[in-house]
């Protein structure tokens, strides 16, 4: 799965997705998955496979609907879990060889067709613990009105975040959601979900996300 | 003759309308050495500018262009001085003073250049989501500031009075020239309205329609003062009038994030309807470039002469279903269509005629 890899000859399954590395004989391995092929110098280095947001083909929002509704009462606060998709980056150092989708890979219109835009989209299951998928978002919910408020998906920027990983599976930054008028405000904090998991890279500052639909 | 009557020897001396005018040894060695100061102090700062734009980040103002025009700068404020210590600024040409006349031409290169590199300063600090606002704009300001630069030198050589007597004297001529000019003033006028009724922007993928019918479709990659370029698909490009891109039917591609396509597919009449849009509908799940929301819409359309026809909804990225993105997207769903039908044995019919003869049909077979 995501982390640091030698070069050596070798396969690495990501999700569904096979990367072989051959070694060519001579000073040269070869980095193969499926049509992309990259020949790589032998050395000490290694190389990473890290998770990437669902950018797709440079989309900057993730919509994700939830297959049940939830509720939050006045005043209170709730966390969950989702699925959620996922691509992954190869990188030897700073260079990019290969980014690749490891979820299903599927578009949505935000909005109205007028002033709306196009989002990554997923559905997910709400779950009160961490679910057994590919990679995880973790959302808490403050509604600070004095109404029930009700959920049915989550909106959330992810062009250029970071994002965290175990050895089974990657991470989206905690996502916060808070309710202080009828539309609520989104911000991926870019900080870990859990303690222990790795970051992809150093995080920078995203805009909080008004969730108007 | 010692040195001192050797400069003071006139080489040259007339009657100016200003009074007696001669020129001395001493003035021209003056002037020379102005010359030869002005040409080394522009070679010194034009180095300097040079060597200074290896190293700085604003590379926009500190560049070889700027050392040119300050080296170009500084050699005419030096032909200035030199003509001065000759004394000959006085001298006038077409009854315009010399000063006057070279005055208005630093006036008029010295607005030429901030101008410039004002457009230039406004381009570079401009985020790529507003420049083709801003690339517009930055024109405007442009010819706007060469334009009163123009008027302003010729006040300042005080050409401008002579000007209006002459517009005015060729005021039939002008009206001559306004019918000959009515193409290049519609260009232009029709430019600014689009300006500001912004049907189409830089970078956008349009398609245009004008009055016979012509199609036309592309990137818009420049609009001009007079004209539009727009590059087609096949790599071309073609510039348009703006008085003809004004007068087309305009339709902006892109303007929204996402646009419906309808696409349609004609089966077998003896097909299953139902399975055949059920098989449709997963092969538009599947693709990635069919919005899931709005959610696609599968139909049987019509009766054709030889098929069911089927007609599909779907909606996809603006950016995805143009020129070449087609092929990743428009054509690659036609092609799963078409495998996915296939695989599920639905027949996609040839068009086909029944025919009835009145009568029987005697066919007489020749031996060879």
């Amino acid at each position: 799965m995501f982390g640091e890899y030698k070069l050596r000859t070798q396969f690495i399954k990501i999700g569904d997705v096979k990367i072989h590395i051959v070694d060519e004989g001579g000073d040269l391995f070869r980095y193969r998955r499926g049509d992309v092929s990259v020949l790589l110098k032998r050395g000490e280095g290694k190389f990473e496979v890290v998770p990437a947001p669902a950018e797709g083909y440079g989309v900057k929002i993730l919509l994700i609907d939830f297959e049940d509704r939830i509720l939050i009462p006045p005043k209170e606060e709730v966390g969950f879990y989702l699925s959620a998709p996922v691509e992954a980056e190869v990188r030897l150092g700073e260079t990019v060889i290969d980014r690749f989708h490891v979820s299903r890979e599927k578009y949505a219109l935000y909005g109205t067709p007028e002033v709306g835009a196009i989002a990554r989209y997923w559905t997910s299951k709400v779950y009160p613990s961490e679910p057994d998928s590919t990679c995880v978002l973790r959302v808490s919910v403050i509604n600070g009105t004095a109404k029930w408020r009700e959920m049915d998906h989550v909106v959330v920027y992810i062009r250029d975040s970071v994002m965290f990983y175990s050895g089974e599976r990657a991470y989206y930054p905690l996502v916060m959601v808070e309710f202080k008028s009828d539309v609520p405000e989104v911000n991926n904090t870019g900080k870990p979900p859990k303690e222990g998991l790795k970051p992809s890279k150093e995080p920078l500052p995203l805009p909080n996300f008004l969730m108007r639909w | 003759m010692n040195a001192s009557d050797v400069l003071n020897t006139t080489v040259f001396s007339g009657t100016l309308e200003t009074g007696p005018f001669e020129i001395t040894v001493l003035s021209l060695v003056k002037a020379g050495l102005i010359l030869v100061a002005g040409f080394i102090l522009a070679k010194l700062i034009k180095r300097q500018v040079i060597s200074a734009s290896r190293s700085t980040t604003y590379v926009w103002i500190i560049n070889e262009e700027t050392a040119s025009a300050l080296y170009n700068l500084t050699v005419f404020i030096a032909l200035i001085y030199s003509l001065d210590a000759i004394g000959i600024l006085s001298y006038k040409l077409w009854s315009i003073p010399l000063s006057n006349l070279l005055t208005a031409v630093l006036v008029f290169y010295f607005s030429y250049l901030l101008a410039k590199k004002s457009k230039d300063y406004m381009l570079v600090r401009t985020p790529q989501s507003k420049l083709p606002e801003v690339q517009i704009k930055a024109k405007l300001f442009y010819y706007t500031v060469i334009t009163f630069a123009f008027f302003l030198a010729l006040n300042i050589a005080g050409i401008s009075g002579e000007l209006s007597t002459l517009l005015a004297a060729a005021g039939i001529t002008g009206i001559v020239l306004g019918f000959a000019s009515q193409t290049v003033v519609a260009n232009f006028v029709s430019g600014l309205f689009m300006y500001f009724d912004k049907p189409l922007q830089i970078g956008d993928a349009v398609r245009l329609r004008d009055a016979s019918g012509n199609i036309l479709e592309g990137i818009v990659e420049d609009m001009r003062i007079l004209s539009t370029r727009i590059r087609q698909w096949d790599g071309t490009l073609v510039r348009i009038p703006n008085e003809k891109l004004f007068n087309s039917e305009i339709i902006n591609l892109q303007r929204y994030p996402a646009r419906r396509t309808t696409l349609q597919i004609g089966i077998a009449y003896s097909a299953d309807a139902e399975k055949a849009i059920e098989v449709i509908k997963r092969v538009l799940d599947e693709e990635p470039y069919v919005l899931a929301k709005p959610e696609p819409r599968v139909f049987v359309e019509s009766m054709g002469d030889s098929s069911v026809n089927i007609t599909i909804w779907a909606w996809a990225p603006s950016s995805l279903w143009v020129g070449e993105n087609l092929l990743r997207s428009k054509y690659m769903l036609l092609q799963k269509i078409k495998e996915a039908l296939d695989r599920e044995g639905i027949e996609i019919p040839f068009p086909q005629r029944v025919n009835w003869f009145a009568n029987e049909l005697r066919v007489k077979v020749e031996d060879s």
